[in-house]
């Protein structure tokens, strides 16, 4: 079928070039995101408390994932967790082999409804399910989740 | 009044809620979600856990900056373990979801419906918002040109002005009137008492549009809870009955349509006044909320609608007839123009109003006739789609 052809250059064709992406979003954080922020910031890991059912959860959020009332309490926890499961990156976005591999993780905590995605920084080789890690914050905190470098194991 | 369809169930609305309306929230799309759909269940005298699926819609990812953003903000209305799916028809969303959420109830699918439309523009911050709309033209012909939305809506504006005889003047009116509507919304972000000589005195952004022709751009969410006819009349003696639907698409290409009308809404309001047996909708239809993201838009929809003569709406509006006190009542909310255009949770605000108005429940909003049948409208989608809902008590 003519009208089928494959296209082996750009150069050959007419086409027409363009960016269809906005440069910049600010994303705000809620009520409840803010003081959770501003807790990182402090360099402790908060909780969201829902006050009706007593649900403790992360993320934090307005409303509670289990009963949908609204939250306005935070609780602080020893902000010790464990692994959930984890995977190890070797190679990046462009497919190049990275100097060292990062490790990502979902955390949860105990008796706390959901958890966090962040890197935990250990030997791939050392790391497995069910290990207990806590956070390790950065010197200079901004009020944002990269805060928290990277949680390390609990020896 | 003759029916085209034979459905399963009734449907009735029995709750509707909003947020406010700003031009920022703080709030996250998934909390601006639950707090809209918290009103309306609360309206309603139901919880989260009674609905049995949740029908969302908003307008493109890149508002929010969270793609397949309805899988996202629809976790505030609790659209888990649920049936859940997001509709969208660009602008005509806001009015679609309520269509989608009628499918849904009509046919049996579910019984207890939590309708939610969501939309965060202010997420956009590098260009502005109005940016996105770049990317609805044709790539090679005429994207090319650099045009933006109101690029359209002007070439729009003035082949109406041209076709029908209407000057800038007569235009200006609707604003007037909305802004000064909103004034009574408790959500409203634009509401204002503005006159003709303001309008005609803001600058002129695109010939013909000046500033106070067009609708703000905003953050807001919207709920409706909807239900089958034997769970409405368990919860209230009150339900708002769906009478008709209707959608429809007009071509891409506007250079292949007649701008000084819009056909796209002719086709769906016939489809939604078949289904309502609605036969003369400027007698049958008492109290109607269409489209108004400029203030023409609300003149070319009444005449779309078959609430105005071809050419005549602005006469009425001249006349008084679509104030309040109006014989036909036209967007006594404030429309787009005075309560704010978060584009999908806009339209369904829309929707809200004609429920409030037809239960008697819009306060200092209500409209002084007595109302029984009620028309909400949106346009949208690569700006040739129409979607209407016709209500009644
Ligand atoms: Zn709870």
């Amino acid at each position: 079928m003519s009208y089928m052809r494959r296209i082996s250059s750009l150069d050959k064709i007419y086409h027409f070039k363009t960016e269809m992406e906005i440069n910049a979003y600010h994303y705000t954080a809620g009520p409840i995101g803010t003081r959770w922020l501003e807790a990182l910031k402090n360099g402790e890991l908060k909780v969201a408390k829902c006050n009706k059912c007593g649900t403790r959860f992360l993320p934090p959020k307005l409303y509670c994932p289990k009963c949908f009332s609204e939250v306005s309490e935070l609780e602080s926890i020893s902000g010790e967790g464990y692994i959930d499961t984890y995977s190890v990156i070797y190679y990046n976005d462009s497919g190049e082999r990275m100097s060292e591999p990062v490790i990502i993780a979902l955390i949860r905590f105990e008796g706390i409804y959901g958890g966090i995605i962040h890197r935990v920084k250990t030997d791939p080789k050392k790391i497995r399910i069910g290990m207990r890690v806590k956070p390790v914050f950065r010197r200079d905190k901004k009020g944002s989740i990269d805060d928290i470098e990277y949680f390390q194991p609990i020896e | 009044m003759k029916t085209n369809i034979h459905v399963k169930n009734r449907v009735a609305i029995i709750g509707a809620g909003l947020t406010l309306f700003r031009r920022r929230l703080l709030e996250t799309p998934q909390e601006m979600a639950w707090i809209a759909s918290k009103k309306a269940l609360e309206q309603a005298g139901m919880d989260f856990k009674d609905i049995d699926c949740v029908i969302s819609g908003s307008a493109p990812d890149a508002f929010d900056g969270v793609h397949m953003k309805g899988e996202y903000y629809s976790e505030g209305a609790g659209g888990f373990g649920k049936l859940h799916f997001r509709v969208f028809v660009g602008g005509g969303t806001g009015v679609f979801v309520p269509i989608a959420g009628w499918w849904m109830v009509a046919s049996g699918l579910c019984k207890k419906a939590l309708i939610v439309a969501e939309e965060k523009m202010s997420s956009a911050a590098d260009p502005h918002p109005q940016a996105v709309f770049r990317h609805i033209w044709d790539p090679l012909i005429e994207k090319m040109l650099g045009p933006n939305l109101i690029w359209i809506f002007a070439l729009e504006m003035h082949r109406y002005m041209h076709k029908c005889g209407v000057s800038k003047e007569d235009i200006a009116l609707v604003s007037v009137k909305n802004k000064a509507n909103a004034l009574d919304h408790p959500c409203a972000q634009a509401a204002a008492k503005i006159s003709v000589e303001d309008v005609l005195k803001s600058e002129v952004l695109v010939y013909p549009v000046n500033r106070l022709d067009i609708s703000p751009v905003s953050d807001g969410a919207a709920a409706l809870v909807m239900v089958s006819e034997d769970v409405a009349r368990r919860y209230t003696d009150n339900p708002i009955w769906v009478a008709g639907i209707g959608f429809n698409l007009d071509s891409y290409s506007w250079t292949n349509r007649e701008l000084a009308y819009p056909l796209y809404l002719k086709k769906a309001a016939d489809m939604a006044y078949k289904m309502a047996g609605i036969e003369n909708p400027m007698k049958q239809i008492d109290v109607a909320e269409p489209y108004d993201p400029f203030d023409y838009k609300e003149l070319h929809h009444m005449e779309g609608l078959g609430l105005a003569p071809r050419c005549k709406a602005a006469e009425l509006t001249k006349e008084g007839v679509t104030q309040r006190d109006g014989d036909l009542p036209i967007n006594p909310s404030g429309g787009l123009l005075g309560v704010g255009n978060p584009i999908a949770a806009a339209g369904l605000m829309k929707v809200a109003e004609i429920f409030w108005q037809l239960r008697g429940e819009a306060g200092r909003r209500q409209v002084k006739k007595p109302v029984y049948t009620g028309l909400a409208q949106a346009w949208g989608d690569l700006m040739q789609v129409g979607t209407v809902i016709i209500l009644r008590r």
